[in-house]
């Protein structure tokens, strides 16, 4: 197939490209990999739960049925020792503020999961609501955004799965 | 007057809690230690707040002096957006209320709809309401007893208590397809009938849920330190819980007997036994008991509902997805897990409501608060939050 | 109120000297006063046993602003719940606070003054509840807008109106936003089409 191909001519692509660089830049990538395997298999989360879907969400990943521990995905308190965040419901306009000190606050590198509709654009309350903000995007960066009303744990899941996929795409140490 | 000996001299008029931080024979009195009154900002992102919720706690030493809550950080304006949407479509909005009990938001807002365009509802109908209604109220108690258990340290129970919500869960996505936001009780019924065999998964579920209360309730309330933190604390007398508008488990906790069930009867209930839960001190730990026996009562009615569900229809015949009701006023209120839940709905005779008032029963909760809980821990604030049970969806709206 | 509403009332009880509630089709017993009257009607029930205060609401009319109050009696054998009503005019939506009388009335007419405007005289603290302090309008007004909200387009407008006047108003920007929230919930899916789908006018 035409994919498998591309794919194909890819891969030769880049291994040409390794070995045109420098030892030391192999040494670097190496590292950035193995940093960025770090990061991937110990992305702790901050508790923020918003609305609705911090309770199909958030409170059930860790327990006995999903279980994301086994991902490295633990649970903490306080974004200062956390590098995801999980935006789980509804922004408001009075809320809004606080949800991007609390971004701040994360010590880089940081991720953000928009989960459900409403962080994805403001959901149902679209329309007609007057102090809904329309989408987590329009105050933090998103990395992931998780479909549903609310996503089940198991999309939940999936997209942390994608994030540590994006987490390994990034080459160099940032 | 020096604020030092201000500060002395308040220190003269606190309660008897104060004077029970004196250590026997190391500190004589607690009057020599002079401290200055702090405020705290509790929220709006903290882990035991159930939500959004912001508070200042004005503090001296481990003492609240006063509590300022501030809410509204929820705010999505249901009451707006109901005015633009046509009856049946404000339907799924009612899931997002308290999204810890979506049926019995359902439930309360069709049942205001009918009353004010004079719809009966199929008996059938009638009982799986009631089965999911009452499933629903186990599943919110599940979850209020797993966050008591963790507020006050406990996490164990939390992952035993969602273990059995996944049971009903379960259940609930064979009836109607989703897990938290139902959209299953309709205006003149329910969407669908059960599916083959659910009623019997149902009455397996709660079987096994009534043996392993026992040990549930030995795990949570029999602990010693459950006990410890939560004998005594914040009580509340009858009087204070009528003055401040509780209702449902916190406003029965204090003695007043008054459950929607059995004081305003709807759909099947007053052809089921069951007993309303009643208890007499008002703390912190009656609030919690109170949740674990209506599981028990909730077990009972679920399992005389189905030995007496009847056959049928579980529609309502000839209600259009859009329909125009007679100009008029219909409330229609049901016991929530959180307590007295209703919808005011005002019709002016077109197919969208007039207006669409929401009585939440956690707003009227959480305004007790502050009297609850001035006088006693810093601590303590948070598990006699937690008591109320409030949710945020509910209370900001 | 259509004429067999009227011809509906059926019931009614003296709860006190002067004090008379009228069963309604839909609510229950109503008493219906004046907003100078507001507070002794109020008092009269709360010494006839009605110590629950559950809720008051504003409905926004073109000229005035409705106000319903509800409060349950524990004490009375028959255990009834009142719905209070009265009407204050929008050039000047003054009424007495119900605070002295029962405390929970104090977050329900922060509620009420943040959403309608409505200013009860008397109340400790009256202040915004759920919006912020330096918000300007009062959203549940019928005439309120502003450049945040985005309305849905259903049909008010004039053009539309000879369209729409046979069917309702269509949904459809709802429904396309919806799909495209939620592609991986069959579920949420089936909902979201039987909510706004509203051509054929019959459920199921």
């Amino acid at each position: 197939m035409d994919v498998e191909k591309e794919q194909q001519d890819y891969t030769t692509k880049v291994g040409l490209l390794r070995e045109q660089m420098p030892p030391t830049n192999i040494l670097l990538t190496k590292a950035g990999d193995l940093i960025n395997w770090g990061r991937k298999n110990s992305l702790w989360w901050m508790g923020f739960g918003l609305a609705c879907c911090a309770i199909d969400t958030i409170m059930i990943i860790n327990q006995a049925k999903y279980d994301a521990d086994r991902m490295g995905v633990v649970y903490r308190n306080t974004p200062r020792q956390s590098d995801l965040m999980l935006v789980a419901g509804t922004i408001t306009q009075k809320m809004a503020p606080m949800v991007r000190q609390l971004y701040e606050q994360m010590a880089e590198p940081k991720y953000v999961l928009a989960l459900g509709a409403c962080a994805i654009n403001g959901g149902p309350f679209y329309y007609d609501s007057y102090t809904v903000v329309k989408g987590a995007d329009k105050i933090i960066p998103v990395d992931v955004y998780v479909p549903g009303c609310p996503p089940r744990p198991e999309a939940t899941l999936y997209a942390i799965e994608m994030l540590r996929k994006k987490i390994m795409a990034r080459g160099k140490i940032d | 007057m020096s604020k030092l000996e201000e500060m002395k001299i308040s220190n003269h008029n606190l309660s008897e809690l104060e004077k029970d931080l004196a250590l026997n024979g190391e500190v004589e009195s607690t009057e020599d230690i002079v401290t200055e009154e702090l405020a705290i900002h509790f929220g709006p992102q903290h882990p035991s707040a159930h939500g959004v919720f912001h508070a200042i706690f004005h503090v001296k030493g481990e003492v609240v002096t006063k509590i300022e809550p501030d809410i509204g950080y929820l705010h999505r304006c249901f009451e707006k957006i109901a005015e633009n949407r046509t009856y049946t479509q404000f339907i799924p909005y009612t899931d997002r209320m308290d999204y810890v009990a979506s049926m019995t938001n359902n439930w309360a807002y069709c049942m205001a709809v009918e009353k004010l365009a004079g719809i009966e509802v199929p008996e059938r109908a009638e009982y799986i309401r009631v089965i999911v209604g009452e499933l629903q109220r186990i599943a919110s108690h599940l979850v209020f007893l797993s966050t008591a258990g963790s507020e006050a340290g406990a996490l164990t129970p939390f992952v035993y208590f969602f273990d059995e919500r996944e049971g009903i869960l379960t259940l609930y996505e064979k009836i109607c397809g989703a897990r938290l936001t139902y959209n299953y009780i309709r205006i003149g019924g329910v969407r669908a009938d059960a599916p083959e065999g659910w009623l019997d998964d149902t009455l397996a579920f709660v079987t096994r849920l009534k043996k392993r209360m026992y040990d549930y309730d030995r795990l949570v309330l029999g602990n010693y330190i459950f006990k410890k933190r939560f004998i005594g604390v914040a009580p509340f007398s009858a009087e204070q819980a009528l003055d401040w508008g509780l209702t449902g488990p916190p406003l029965r906790s204090t003695g007043v007997s008054y459950d929607v069930r059995r004081s305003d009867p709807y759909s099947v209930y007053p052809r089921l036994e069951f007993d309303v839960v009643v208890k007499y001190k008002g703390d912190n730990y009656d609030r919690a008991c109170i949740r674990s026996d209506e599981i028990k009562q909730s077990i009972r009615i679920i399992e005389q509902a189905i030995e007496q569900i009847p056959e049928g229809p579980v529609k309502a015949d000839g209600i259009a997805k859009v329909f125009k009701p007679a100009a008029g006023e219909g409330y229609g209120h049901v016991e929530s897990p959180k307590g007295d839940l209703g919808f005011y709905v005002v019709s002016d005779g077109t197919t969208k409501p007039y207006r669409v008032k929401i009585q939440g029963p956690s707003f009227g909760n959480l305004q007790a608060l502050p009297a609850m809980s001035e006088g006693t821990y810093i601590g303590d604030v948070v598990l006699t939050l937690g008591t109320l049970d409030p949710v945020f969806g509910e209370v900001d709206r | 109120m259509s004429d067999e509403n009227i011809m509906n009332q059926g019931n009614s009880e003296e709860i006190s000297a002067g004090i008379k509630i009228v069963e309604e089709k839909g609510i229950g017993y109503t008493l219906t006063v004046e907003r100078e009257d507001l507070f002794k009607a109020a008092s009269a029930l709360k010494e006839a046993g009605f110590d629950l205060f559950l809720f008051v609401s504003g409905i926004d009319y073109p000229e005035s602003i409705k106000l319903t109050y509800r409060v349950y009696s524990s004490k009375r054998q028959n255990k009834l719940a009142v719905m209070l009503k009265t009407e204050v005019p929008k050039s000047d939506p003054t009424v007495d606070s119900l605070v002295p009388l029962w405390s929970a009335a104090n977050w329900h007419e922060r509620e009420t003054y943040d959403l309608y405007g409505v200013i009860f005289k008397g109340h400790p603290d009256l202040r915004r509840i759920f919006l912020p302090q330096d918000w300007v309008g009062y959203p549940l007004r019928k005439d309120y807008s502003d450049d945040h909200m985005t309305v849905m387009d259903d049909g008010k407008k004039d053009k539309d109106k000879a369209a729409a006047k046979d069917k309702p108003a269509a949904a459809a920007p709802k429904e396309s936003a919806e799909k495209q929230d939620a592609p991986e919930q069959p579920s949420d899916i089936a909902d979201a089409n039987e909510v706004s789908t509203n051509g054929s006018d019959k459920n199921e």
